[in-house]
This record gives structure tokens, sequence and C-alpha cells, in this order.
């Protein structure tokens, strides 16, 4: 055997040993990515959470005490900055406008604290951190971003501060997998159990697709919507010819392209946020597809259209949003478009997060008491008053069930299908 | 620079040559058709040489000064974004006539050369020259601290939005050449085309010219050098002029391509331009350019050639596992690169 032969044996061993270790990861990576589709997938809620009232203790322990001069303070965890910072900013400024309205909680004024969370685990929980160093802070609107939840729900808990997401919709995040629903974790919009199971059927009835190639962010939200709408679309006889992440920040999409134009399915299905979405279509059209198109509430934004150009038209999207034209969100809107100077819906969520301040405003008068010249607020008492919230907001009927999610209006579609068409959002008959 | 037997290289030969046989062996013996192959070749061949040209500054300046420029990602992205200004403002963006698309597509990049190349001087000057004769890692750390200092600065020009180039480049169903086994889209063979031609000026360059020629002194030995008469300091930013032109140039091939263009645009096609240059054999120029190739194949078609050879799933989103594994195995079979030079003696 020659002098280098041997010198190298180990080497090319230890080549083989990583082949093997890689070839194991992805081996297991399926497979609990298969189980986590089959647990998630229910979109009945069992009931198996701690009556209301079960905190641990909390009596008198987690109390926030305000100053006379003082104000109570709001946190606002959204993404404020980057791609997304269009999606972030239109929960805030429905904060902002709700904070507003409402006014004074026994004479004491509500301040709106903001801290961005860059929509991805990292910034997660700093800004986490940011907001639980404020004083006076009695709740939080939760970020709309599931891959940020999953991440500070525990640190939340901990803090006894809820959070009333107005846009986080993944299964995962009110159905964690191995314990109870987070108890300081509400959401006043429907998860993708819902809007995955639409999206199937339209995809089906409405667009008629047999075939389908679904692609997806590989956070917690795009996930999880992918594996809710994969699932119904077989369980409607549809073949779902191959399954392909990304991970936020891809522009060069060729590779995939080319793998899907081979595949050439009658739709492909999109589960991320607008800025990769929009590149991927852009290079999809141009790579020569001319199938059918659908995604969720991370892409049906203004920034989508401006940046997938001529390649959007024709392309379906779904968002859970309102559609009943009640006076409340009419005068919504009017306030809305006058205050920030842009449209309410250019991006979803506006008024799911004007309801969750109103959440977190309505729990606060119920329960806040004056102390003297104080405002004593107790956190877990707070967090009871807010899971029995049952009011009409703009966005709907607000209620929520045993694991912090909006019940379902009777009556009222929760999801609603838009197509693209000469540069804009034309709402489509779907039920 | 050190040249190596053929005995040392031998195993990475026969492992590269041996993964070459193997992709050919796949390509005509599995479900996907011969088509999907080339094209995957041609994806691979075209980030490739994107990453090859970036990969190149970084190995230049490693070459002469030791140090990792990791601000170089940055670089590129003020090119990308010099060129989009030259693009919208000079030539009126979308609306320009077909006969200004060539010479606006030439000025763009010469801009974006420009901007790259005025941006590393001042770099240079404020923050790497004063660091020339401390330890290693100040370099380095102040390298990062521009890199970051780069990216929000234009993250907070654009408000962190989007920016989109022109579209002018023909691009679309159509807009391709059929070479046979599958068609080629005219803004790949731009890309690999001008990549080619700006490896080879610069490989002639570095080769032929005088100031190419104290470049290689200097990065062989830079006290020696200053004693034959070279202005070290003048080759070292010459050096980091050069790197950055061909990076800003690679960031208008990037925006004519993939059309959006942010702050932070630069720090992934950086980061895998570095690895390219480190799987090359950091400070080779030749090195740069096939590390580039390798990594941009091992993401596109040698993603699909384990999934096909091993039967494995690995999606679009294993991409980057894959190229940085390449990188792992390399450097496990060679620590200093598939080109590199022995460095232990120097270090």
């Amino acid at each position: 055997m020659p002098h280098w032969m041997t010198r190298h044996v180990w080497r090319m061993l230890l080549v083989l040993g990583l082949v093997s270790l890689l070839a194991l990861a992805v081996a297991c990576g399926d497979d609990d990515d298969d189980d986590g589709g089959d647990d998630d997938g229910g979109e009945s809620p069992a009931a198996t959470t701690p009556g209301e009232g079960g905190d641990d203790g909390g009596t008198g322990e987690n109390v926030v005490t305000i100053e006379e001069g003082g104000t109570i303070k709001v946190g606002v965890t959204a993404v404020l900055s980057g791609d997304l910072v269009a999606l972030g900013t239109t929960v805030r400024d429905g904060a902002i406008l709700a904070a507003e309205q409402f006014g004074q909680v026994e004479g004491f004024d509500i301040e709106i604290v903001e801290a961005d969370d860059l929509c991805d685990a990292s910034g997660a929980e700093p800004a986490a951190q940011q907001l639980l160093a404020e004083d006076g802070l009695v709740a939080v609107i939760g970020s709309i971003c599931s891959g940020v939840n999953v991440t500070v729900q525990p640190t939340y808990e901990e803090a006894h501060i809820t959070q009333v997401s107005s846009g986080s919709t993944a299964v995962a995040v009110t159905y964690p997998e191995g314990r109870d629903p987070f108890d300081t974790f509400l959401r006043t919009v429907v998860h993708d159990g819902v809007q995955g199971v639409k999206q199937a059927e339209y995809a089906t009835e409405v667009l008629g697709a047999t075939t389908v190639f679904s692609a997806h962010d590989t956070d917690a939200y795009g996930t999880g919507l992918m594996e809710v709408f994969n699932e119904n679309f077989e369980t409607l006889g549809g073949e779902v010819l191959g399954t392909e992440g990304w991970e936020k920040g891809q522009t060069d999409f060729s590779a995939l392209v080319t793998t899907v134009t081979t595949e050439n399915p009658d739709l492909v299905y999109v589960a991320s946020f607008d800025p990769e979405a929009a590149a991927f279509l852009r290079q999809l059209r141009d790579g020569g597809y001319e199938g059918d198109f659908l995604a969720g509430d991370g892409v049906i934004t203004a920034q989508f259209l401006e940046l997938a150009g001529d390649a959007a038209e024709g392309a379906h999207l779904s968002k859970p949003a309102p559609k009943e034209e009640t006076d409340a969100l009419i005068a919504f809107q009017e306030d809305f478009d006058a205050k920030f100077g842009y449209a309410w819906d250019e991006q979803p969520y506006a008024a799911e997060s004007y309801d969750a301040f109103q959440v977190i405003f309505d729990a606060l008068t119920a329960t806040a008491t004056l102390d003297g010249t104080s405002l004593v607020i107790d956190l877990d008492v707070l967090n009871d008053a807010m899971h029995e919230a049952n009011f009409d907001g703009v966005s709907g009927h607000i209620e929520f069930d045993d694991h912090g999610d909006v019940v379902a209006t009777p009556g009222k579609p929760q999801i609603i299908f838009s197509k693209v068409e000469g540069g804009a959002y034309v709402e489509q008959d779907f039920e | 620079m050190e040249s190596t037997g053929i005995k040392e290289r031998a195993p990475l030969v026969i492992g590269l040559a041996a993964s070459l046989l193997a992709v050919l062996y796949t390509a005509f013996t599995t479900s996907r058709d011969e088509t999907f192959w080339a094209d995957q070749f041609i994806n691979g061949i075209t980030i490739g040489s994107l990453y090859a040209l970036i990969a190149l500054g970084y190995t230049m300046v490693y070459g002469v000064l030791r140090m990792i420029n990791f601000a170089h990602g940055e670089i590129f992205m003020v090119g990308a974004f010099a060129g989009w200004v030259v693009l919208r403002e000079v030539f009126g963006g979308d609306g320009m006539s077909d006969a200004m698309i060539v010479p606006a597509i030439l000025v763009a990049m010469l801009a974006a050369a420009a901007a790259s190349a005025s941006a590393i001087v001042v770099i240079e000057r404020l923050a790497y020259r004063p660091l020339r004769h401390a330890p290693r890692l100040a370099p380095l750390i102040s390298a990062i601290g521009v890199s970051i200092f780069l990216q929000n600065l234009f993250l907070r020009l654009t408000a962190g939005r989007v920016e989109i180039y022109p579209r002018i480049f023909p691009q679309g169903p159509g807009e391709s050449i059929d070479i046979g086994i599958t068609e080629v889209d005219y803004i790949q063979i731009f890309l690999i085309g001008s990549s080619f031609l700006m490896m080879s000026a610069l490989y002639i360059f570095v080769q032929r010219t005088r100031a190419g020629t104290a470049i290689r002194a200097v990065a062989e030995d830079r006290d020696v050098a200053a004693l034959m008469g070279i202005n070290a300091n003048r080759v070292i930013v010459l050096t980091f002029v050069v790197g950055a032109a061909l990076a800003g140039v690679a960031g208008v091939m990037y925006g004519l391509w993939l059309l959006s263009i942010k702050g932070t645009m630069g720090f992934l096609p950086g980061i895998k331009a570095f690895t390219a240059a480190v799987l090359g054999g950091i400070g080779n120029i030749p090195g740069a350019m096939l590390g580039g190739l390798l990594i941009g194949l091992s993401e596109t078609i040698g993603r699909e050639w384990l999934n096909e050879l091993f039967g494995l799933g690995l999606g679009n989103q294993w991409k980057d596992v894959v190229a940085f594994f390449v990188l792992i195995g390399i450097l496990l079979l060679r620590p200093t690169g598939i080109l590199g030079e022995l460095v232990g003696k120097r270090a």
C-alpha cells in the first residue's frame, strides 16, 4: 500500500462517518415531521387544559403597583425591522390606535412600549427581556410570528405576563407538544388548523388541483401550516409530489424551480412570508411554470405585489380575516387609514391587533384596583379576566377556548381567499 | 508558493473524480431525466461563479495580509446598491430604451466597482491599517464591526425595505438558448461568461503585470518585498481594491439576476464565498474559483445527487448543510484546502 494511502485511511473513515451521520439525521428528522403532522392536524381542540383560576398559587405574589403619575405599560412585540417590517408595523399601529381610543384605566394612562423581535428565534428572547424590564408592564400584544412565540412562551409564563397575539397562526403555539397549553398565551386569530384545511378545500374544489408541490419556511409557522395543508390535500384525494423548505433570506431559488418544473404539479403551494414567496414565484414563472399558485396569510401583503410584479398575476392567497362589514369595522378602517396614512388591510392583522388590545383593556378595567393613590394590578387575576373575554370586536366576536384560541363565530367565514387580478387582491367567493 | 507533489493530492483527486463519476452514473440511472441534471448543473455553475467572484476578494487579502476581511460581503452589497442607483437615477430604470440596456449595464458595473473600491479604501485606512501590527485577532474583529456597521447603515438608508432592480435583463420563458440537452437562460450565460472573463483577467493581471508581481511578492514576504523597493502599503490597498471591484461587479450581476437587494443581502453570499475560499485553499486564486464552483455545485446538484444515491429526502432547506458538509469533508482530507499551500511553517 502506498505511503499516502495509509495516512489518509482514517480520514476517509471520518468522511464516511459524517455521511452516515447526515443520513441518520435526515431519517430521524423525517420521522419526527410525520409524527408531528399527525398529532397537530386535528381541527377540534381536546379539552385537556387546567380550568381557569388554576394558576400556581399566585395571590399577592405577582402584583404590579403603579404609583400616582405613572403609566400602565402594554408591550408590543413585533417585527419592526427588515423584510417583514410592514407586517409588524401594521400590528403595532392597530394597538396604538386602540390605546388612543380606549383611554385611561382608573385615571391612569396606558402607554404602548414596543420591541423588535425580528420574526425569528434569535430576536425573540432579547425582545421579551426588553419588555419585561419595563416597570409597570402588565401584558403584551404577542408576536405575529409563531417562530418567536414558541421560543418565548416559557419566559412570559415565568413572568406571569399574558400575551395576546393577533397574527400568530401555527397550531403548535396553542397545542404545544408534551405539555398543557400556556395559560399566558391567547390569540385573536384562528389557527392554521383552520387555514390549512380551508386552503386544501380551495385547492381541490376551486382550483381543481390533483397534484401539488409544497414549499415552506422552515420556522414553526411555515412548517405547521404546510403540514396541515398537505395532510388535508391528501385526505381530499390529492397527491403531494414534493415538499421542500427554505430559510428566511434565501434569494436564489433556481435549484428548487428546476425540481418543481420537473415535477410539473397542478399547483404550487407556499407557506412562508412575502419576500421569499415573491422571489420564488417570480423565478418559478421565469422558469416556465404555468400552473396555479396558492399561499397563506404570511404572503398576502402589499409588499408581495410589489416584489413579485407581473408574476403575482393570478396567484391565490388566503388569510384569516374579518369579512362582515360591521359598523365597528367600518369606523376602525376610517380611523386607521386617517391616522397612519396607509390602508389597514395592506397587511393582515390590524383589526385583530386592535381587538387584542381590547382584551387587555377590558381585563384591566375589570380587575385593576386603587390602593390610595396607586393602581394595583394582580397579574394572575388579570390573566383570568383575559381568559373570560367576551365581546364583539372589530375583527369579529372574541371569546377564548381552553387553549387560548379565539372561538369561531357561528356563520362567519374564518378564512377569506383572494386572487391577484390587475395588480390587486380581489376577494373570491368561497366559504 | 509551495508546490505540492502529486502524491499529496492523490486522495483528493481520486475522491473528486469518484464523485464526478458517481454523479454522471446517477444522472443516467435515476427517475430524473438528463435535462433535470443538466439544469441543476447549470444552476450550480451560475451561483458558483458568483461565489467564486466574491471569494477572490477574501483569498487575495488573506494571501497578502493573512487577514480575513469579514466585511467583504458588505462590499458586495455596496456594489449592488451603487449599480441600482445608477440604473434607476441615470438610466431611468424600467423605462429605459432597449438600445440603452447594454451601456447601462456596463456603466452600472463600472460604478459599482468604483463604489466598492472607494468603500474599501476608506475602510482599510480607518479600520484595518491602524491595526496592521496588532495581534491577528484585532483586525478580524474590526472587520466584523465594519460588516455590522455597513449592514445597519444600509438598512437605515432603505428603511429596512427590499429594493428592486430594474427588470432590464431579458428573463422569463423563452429567454434562453437551446443547447440540446436543455435550455440555458441568457442571464445564466451572462453571469457565467462575465465571471469567467473577470477571473481570467484577474489571473493574467496577477501573473503577468508588474503590479501583479508586486502583489505576489508582498504575499510571499512583506518585509523582503519592502527591501526590494516595493511600497507594501500601496500594494495592500491595491489588493483590497481589486477584490472589492470584483465583488462590486458581482453585486450588480446578482441584482440583475435576482432583482431584490437589501442591506443584509451580503451576509449569506459572503459566508458562502468565504467557505469557497477556504475550500479551494485560502490565499490561492485558482483555488477560490474552484472552491466557488464546488460550493455552488454542492448545494444544487450535489444535494440532489445525495438524495438519489442514498435515498435521502434532502429538500432545498438542506442546501447549506450539504455545502458546509463538503467543506468539512474536504478539509478533513486536506486541511489547507484543495489547492492550498502548506502554511504550517509560516504560522
